[in-house]
């Protein structure tokens, strides 16, 4: 008769037929997916692959490819710059703006658009450089109208900034100080309206945006040239012509007023 | 057939294809699953920010960019005008602002600061230091101009020396020659610091040098030399003898303002107008290429000119204005990267180190491999040896389980028999 073990004693059983017979080392029989190589390669393959990714993932984050200590590029020294900022609290207006407006290029729109809420929360006074740039980010989203109501409120808000500087120029030391022409500030949110509208496709509302800045401004090469395009589109040639000779007089060289008298069939003089 | 053969065939007929078909799904769904976070990975591990490509670039291929150490203001770099390129990849970069020498890996990562004074801890201990050079066993050499003297510095901040050198404006350390630029025209040490010859008087005449902003000394021991206000470019031979000389550009000691209510143009078409005749605006710093080729800064025309080293030939030009990545803005110092075939380039403007390439700059496959193992890819070395050691590993273990299921069933098949 056989001899099995069990409990480290002999006993007797059955003898084990050949054809009955298993491999495994207690005698007992392996039924188990274990027993099975495709099955213990795949689950080898399985934990290689986790365990490959999370090593790659561990030596992306040490070697700085992920979460890098310090910017790699313009932007994001930008960002991390004023994210240090607005935690010490030393932010100003003009930083909010350029803040904004490096999300905007950075296309984190959804992060501008907080950060302009933050930036004009309690604060009533220096928010025209903030709403322009709030106009400047729906430019970039395509919201236009909404790019055109945000300039008209930077406009407002720096020409009451604008009369706040005289008021206050002329109570320290000159009474005759009349205020005369507009702010940077305001300049900007006006040309900014001008160019949303342009891409909404008013052109002839922007047109006499352009109009009226240049009659302030007559040296503006850039702004002659865009009317000329805009005067061109519209098919006012003799128009375009005028306003991009009229532009390279004051740049001679300028690229863009150049193409476009080349376009119209027109040579510079 | 054998009865082991009949044994292995009714185990494989009866094992788990159940368990073989759960494993298959579960692998595909996990291949999908890393696959996704791999791509979200990989995108977020991206710089944000637009790369100048192409005609924007001038030709140059941007590879990455160092600012600084972390994200604080200090912490950023500030104008830094000079550099140097260690044997271990170490980029030591000038922030003369901060009187302060910073240490990055060619990887961008910070290594290490260096400060003046015995115990290498005095903050703003350099007065201004405006150039840098490293010799082959990576010890530092910087001209402080302000402070008029070299100082011979270890990588580990122990000052080694100091040389009074009056208004040193350029450095460089090759073999056994040290060569400075000055005001009125350059000088040649050995190793030691004994001198071998001053070159130079100020003036504008051929023999006459106006501030020699730039020294390089190629692999052969030519010594170039750029005489920025002249707006030369000459080379030497390790003595001091000149093989040739050339005019590179309108000396901007001869201009004369003409006449008045001048048009504005734009920079970019400055920049273009001077590219387009090959003068350089005002040449400033030097090196030389894998070819041997000389290249030069010019912080005016924001580009890079580079030059046959036998003959002074213009060869191209390549850079574009700008502030995005690529572009440059009055970029000054300039040191090539042999083991990795790039130019650690000084945009001042900027406030940035650019690592760049431009064409046939002459590096091997191995540098070029090296160069990019030093990028993002840097992260993948770990998991990728880690893959192959799995692939190798896999046979094997699988071997070395049938080998021992084999053992066992021929210890069961033999009990029977001894019984």
């Amino acid at each position: 008769m056989a001899e099995t073990l069990k409990d480290g004693l002999f006993e007797e059983s059955e003898p084990v037929r050949p054809e009955d017979a298993r491999p495994s080392r207690d005698g007992r029989r392996k039924k188990s997916a274990l027993s099975d190589p495709v099955v213990v390669v795949l689950l080898l393959v399985i934990m290689s692959i986790v365990i490959v990714f999370l090593v790659g993932l561990v030596s992306a984050i040490m070697t700085g490819v992920l979460m890098p200590a310090a910017p790699r590029t313009e932007v994001e020294r930008t960002i991390k710059v004023y994210e240090a900022e607005i935690a010490s609290g030393k932010m100003t207006p003009q930083y909010w703006s350029d803040y904004i407006l490096t999300l905007v290029q950075a296309k984190q729109y959804s992060k501008a658009d907080q950060v302009a809420v933050q930036a004009l929360a309690g604060r009533k006074r220096n928010t025209a450089v903030i709403w322009t740039a709030r106009a400047n980010l729906e430019i970039a989203r395509g919201q236009y109208d909404l790019a055109v109501k945000y300039a008209d409120k930077a406009m407002a808000e720096a020409k009451k900034e604008r009369q706040g500087e005289v008021d206050a120029a002329r109570t320290k030391a000159n009474a005759d100080i009349t205020g005369e022409g507009e702010s940077m500030g305001y300049i900007q949110a006006l040309l900014l309206k001008a160019n949303a509208l342009e891409l909404s496709g008013a052109d002839a509302k922007a047109i006499g945006i352009y109009d009226e800045y240049l009659s302030e401004n007559p040296m503006d090469a850039d702004i002659h040239t865009r009317l000329g395009v805009l005067k061109a589109d519209a098919g006012d040639k003799a128009g375009a012509r005028k306003e991009f000779e009229t532009a390279l007089q004051f740049v001679p060289d300028h690229p863009d007023a150049l193409e476009g008298l080349k376009k119209i069939g027109g040579t510079s003089k | 057939m054998t009865e082991r053969d009949a044994m292995t065939m009714e185990e494989n007929t009866s094992a788990s294809p159940r368990a073989r078909r759960i494993l298959l799904v579960l692998l595909l769904i996990l291949l999908a699953l890393l696959g996704a976070a791999t791509a979200f990975l990989i995108k977020l591990a991206q710089p944000v920010g637009k790369v100048a490509v192409g005609d924007d670039a001038g030709g140059i291929s941007w590879k990455s960019s160092i600012y600084g150490y972390n994200s604080k203001i200090d912490g950023q770099l500030n104008k830094p005008n000079d550099l140097a390129v260690a044997p271990d990849g170490t980029i030591w970069v000038t922030d003369q602002s901060r009187g302060r020498i910073l240490g990055f890996g060619p990887d961008g990562q910070y290594r290490r600061m260096l400060f003046q004074g015995p115990t290498g801890k005095a903050k703003n201990a350099f007065n201004r230091p405006t150039a840098l050079a490293v010799d082959e066993k990576g010890d530092i050499f910087i001209a402080d101009t302000a402070a008029g003297e070299i100082v011979h510095s270890t990588p580990d901040n122990k000052i080694v020396a100091k040389l009074s050198v009056p208004t040193p404006l350029d450095i460089e350390v090759k073999g056994d020659r040290i060569v400075i630029g000055s005001v009125a025209g350059f000088a040649i040490f050995t190793k030691g610091g004994v001198p071998v010859k001053v070159v130079g008087a100020r003036g504008k005449g051929p023999d006459q040098f106006d501030h020699v902003a730039g020294v390089t000394i190629g692999d052969d021991g030519t010594i170039f030399a750029v005489d920025q206000y002249n707006n030369r470019l000459s080379a030497w031979d390790r003595n001091g003898n000149r093989k040739w000389i050339r005019n590179i550009g309108t000396a901007t000691n001869s201009l004369e303002v003409k006449g008045s209510g001048a048009m504005a143009i734009s920079r970019a078409a400055a920049a273009k107008k001077a590219k387009s005749k090959g003068n350089m605006g005002l040449p400033a710093r030097v090196t030389t290429d894998g070819r041997g080729r000389v290249v030069v800064t010019d912080p005016f025309g924001f580009d890079l000119s580079v030059f046959d080293p036998k003959s002074g030939d213009l060869i191209a030009k390549y850079g574009q204005f700008g502030g995005g990545e690529g572009q440059f803005s009055y970029n000054n110092g300039i040191d090539y990267d042999e083991a990795r075939d790039m130019f650690a380039v000084a945009d001042t403007g900027n406030s940035r180190v650019q690592l760049v390439t431009i064409p046939d700059s002459g590096g091997s496959a191995t540098a070029q491999l090296r160069r990019d193992l030093s990028g993002r890819l840097r992260a993948l070395i770990p998991p990728f040896l880690l893959l192959v050691s799995l692939l190798l590993g896999l046979p094997l273990f699988m071997w070395w389980r049938r080998r021992r299921q084999r053992d066992d069933e021929d210890q069961l098949v033999s009990q029977p028999s001894a019984a």
